[in-house]
């Protein structure tokens, strides 16, 4: 391989055109294909990591959201799903993918998705042992804690005591952030080094293992024995072309929407097939609760407290971050009228109504210009994001007491009682919800779209393994689940390809170590607004 | 003959509230130093927006419209991917020329008059059609990501200087 490179740390950043070949050639280094990688190539298979996205550490993270989204996020943090409503589509675009720009949300996969997966798969997950082991595996890498009070931040605090007062069950998130020193950054890129993404926790294990993992390298060609595609450098500019040979196998760990597109734009797979169907986005809706006092005082973890009263319902309320710049689009005052809440907007709280939803979208071909993604909200999940926001209306101001609440749906208003929430809220068409996704799932689903082992029925050789592969939503942060199958996955293939499995997680001694960044931070009081507002 | 009298009345008219709207296309200021993506005609309304949704004079810093948060804005466009920054650009100009399809006739949004200004806007905000909802939206979202990003502005909103921003 001949690789120019500008910055090396255990990956390379090429400065051009570039060559290569292995006997594995994973796309993506997000929580699939940094399980994938690590697995395979711990199993003795050569392995070459292609991710689109750069690396990023502490000392190059952006304090600011925007700049963070436009470098660290898919289409610049602008991809959005068209439909009723049109929805914007998360994803990451990094080294370590997705992981890198969580908020490190790590729920194990409830039983009972297990099981329906397990059905809905022919029986993929029949070894519920191994997936466990998995899992296990998988926390104990990323060093998965409950997130101790102390870290709760103040609108975390303000969820947990508006749940507690109600009596809903309520629990405080656990997350894999071993040094969080709570910067409620985890979104931008955790500025101190906290958090364990797989670009610190599995990624160096593929160098060390003999693999290559290389930066910048955007595919845009697959097939069974190569991939191909162009070099960026950080502004996005084209500088060179790449073609890898895979000797044994692709994996795309591309993500839910860009694995199914690149089989899609490659022929691979014919268009209209089980590749790209069955997608689920995990559709989010957000109210917020305006209070009388600052809530934002505090400062802690990104997320850090969530309610499971209606988890029955498929329904998850999260303690979302307050973030101005979210806040003045989801309020419905603009101009001199929203001065007085945009000078408190410290006293704003958010929650997320998480939906398991059960409607299915699809990808589409992208036609060079990012991913085609349909989907519609289905009557079903429309009528469960109205009872969830309902619930969540009731958080704030039965349990928190807030003075009003601001429902996320176009054409809102501030809402001060549950009759007015109920109001507008009864037959709100699906269009006029405000949701969005950052958990795309299941378009290229084991037992649907592809084989036991991830590999694409009708296109051997080519394995999708990511998010993409779950047989249908986990309905909780899925980082965890997408880890584990991802395990599950890539055990199946390395014994395939004749590789020898080694334990995931290699006992206490191995710990990962988080680099000290010496980042001055840490739980901090802010200070108070400079200006009251003027009532 | 009537269809034909009614298909050239309205032809006309169409032609003459384009004619109106480019007639009464900003007059755009000298172009802000060091922008690399919005042109001065973007900027024109870009200002006048943005002193509309987050206007000067009250309690927090700045305004909308002023030349940071323009200079933030051409940052964020610039920041796009090209297809993106395409369909982006068209978010301005459909306040600019929105006024062709309301009651404000065929004058453009950043020649409107203050009162008939706020008029014009506030029937984005309270508009029902949920194509106009959403625009309204994204255009509040935009400043969103620009203007409360300004370290100032979140200072004086009480939010904590982020972890690892430089002093």
């Amino acid at each position: 391989m001949t690789l120019p490179v500008l910055q090396t740390g255990f990956w390379e950043e090429p400065a051009g055109d570039w060559e290569g070949e292995a006997d594995v050639v994973i796309v993506g280094s997000g929580a699939g294909g940094a399980v994938a990688a690590t697995t395979l190539a711990e199993a003795g298979l050569s392995v070459l990591v292609i991710e689109e996205g750069f690396a990023w550490d502490p000392n190059t993270h952006s304090p600011d959201t925007s700049v963070a989204i436009a470098r660290m996020f898919q289409e610049g943090g602008l991809r959005t799903a068209l439909g009723t409503p049109p929805m914007p589509v998360a994803g990451g675009k990094a080294l370590g993918g997705s992981t890198v720009v969580n908020s490190a949300i790590s729920f194990r996969t409830p039983e009972s998705v297990l099981a329906e997966w397990n059905e809905l798969s022919g029986g993929a997950f029949e070894d519920t042992d191994a997936y466990y082991r998995a899992m296990d595996e998988v926390e104990a890498v990323l060093s998965v804690e409950p997130t101790p009070d102390r870290l709760l931040s103040g609108y975390d605090r303000v969820h947990k005591d508006a749940a507690e007062a109600l009596g809903w069950s309520n629990y405080n998130f656990r997350r894999n952030t071993p040094r969080c020193a709570g910067c409620g950054r985890c979104n931008n890129g955790c500025p101190v080094g906290g958090k364990a993404s797989v670009d610190i926790a599995l990624l160096p294990r593929v160098a060390a293992a003999g693999g290559r993992v290389v930066t910048g390298s955007v595919a845009r060609f697959v097939a069974a024995n190569k991939v191909e595609g162009v070099v960026e450098d950080r502004s996005r500019n084209i500088i060179g072309s790449f073609s890898v040979t895979a000797k044994k196998a692709v994996i795309l760990s591309a993500g839910t929407i860009a694995s199914p597109r690149l089989l899609l734009d490659s022929d691979v797979v014919p268009s209209g097939g089980e590749v790209g169907a069955g997608l689920m986005v995990h559709p989010v809706f957000t109210v917020l609760g305006y209070f009388a006092e600052r809530v934002v005082a505090a400062p802690g973890s990104s997320q850090g407290h969530y309610v499971d009263e209606f988890g029955e319902d498929r329904i998850v309320l999260e303690s979302n971050p307050t973030i101005p710049g979210a806040i003045f689009p989801g309020i419905p005052m603009w101009g001199k009228e929203a001065w007085p809440y945009l000078s408190r907007a410290s006293n704003f709280a958010s929650t997320g109504v998480m939906v398991r939803d059960s409607g299915r979208g699809r990808i589409v071909g992208s036609g060079g210009a990012g991913a085609s993604i349909k989907y519609d909200l289905s009557k079903e999940d429309q009528e469960r994001a109205a009872r969830g926001m309902t619930h969540a209306a009731q958080l704030w101001l039965e349990g928190g007491g807030a003075e009003f609440v601001n429902l996320n749906v176009y054409g809102g208003q501030e809402c001060r009682t549950m009759d007015e929430v109920r109001g507008l809220l009864q037959d709100l068409p699906a269009g006029r919800f405000i949701g969005y996704s950052s958990h795309p799932q299941a378009s290229c689903s084991v037992g649907r779209a592809a084989r036991q082992d991830g590999e694409v029925i009708g296109a051997d050789g080519v394995y999708v393994i990511d998010a993409s592969s779950l047989p249908a939503n986990v309905g909780r942060n899925p980082q965890i689940s997408v880890m584990s199958v991802a395990r599950v996955l890539a055990e199946r293939v390395a014994s395939k390809l004749g590789g020898t499995v080694k334990p995931l997680w290699r006992g206490a001694g191995a710990l990962f170590s988080v680099p000290q960044y010496g980042v001055a931070c840490g739980l901090h009081t802010p200070p108070p607004p400079a200006v009251d507002a003027a009532d | 003959m009537l269809v034909f009298g009614a298909a050239t009345t309205g032809v006309l008219a169409a032609a003459y509230a384009g004619l109106r709207q480019v007639g009464t296309y900003p007059e755009p200021g000298p172009q802000l130093e060091g922008l690399s993506v919005l042109s001065r005609k973007e900027v024109a309304i870009f200002r006048r927006l943005g002193d509309q949704l987050l206007p000067p004079g009250g309690p927090l810093p700045g305004s909308g419209g002023d030349d940071e948060t323009l200079r933030r804005m051409d940052a964020f466009y610039a920041s796009m991917p090209d297809h993106k920054r395409t369909l982006s650009r068209g978010l301005p100009l459909a306040f600019e020329h929105g006024t062709g399809l309301d009651r404000f006739g065929a004058r453009c949004f950043t020649k409107l008059g203050e009162e008939r200004c706020a008029a014009y806007l506030t029937g984005w905000s309270d508009s029902q059609l949920i194509v106009k909802a959403q625009l309204w939206t994204a255009l509040k979202t935009f400043y969103g990501m620009t203007y409360f990003e300004r370290p100032e502005v979140l200072a004086s909103m009480g939010f904590a200087v982020p972890c690892g921003r430089p002093s």
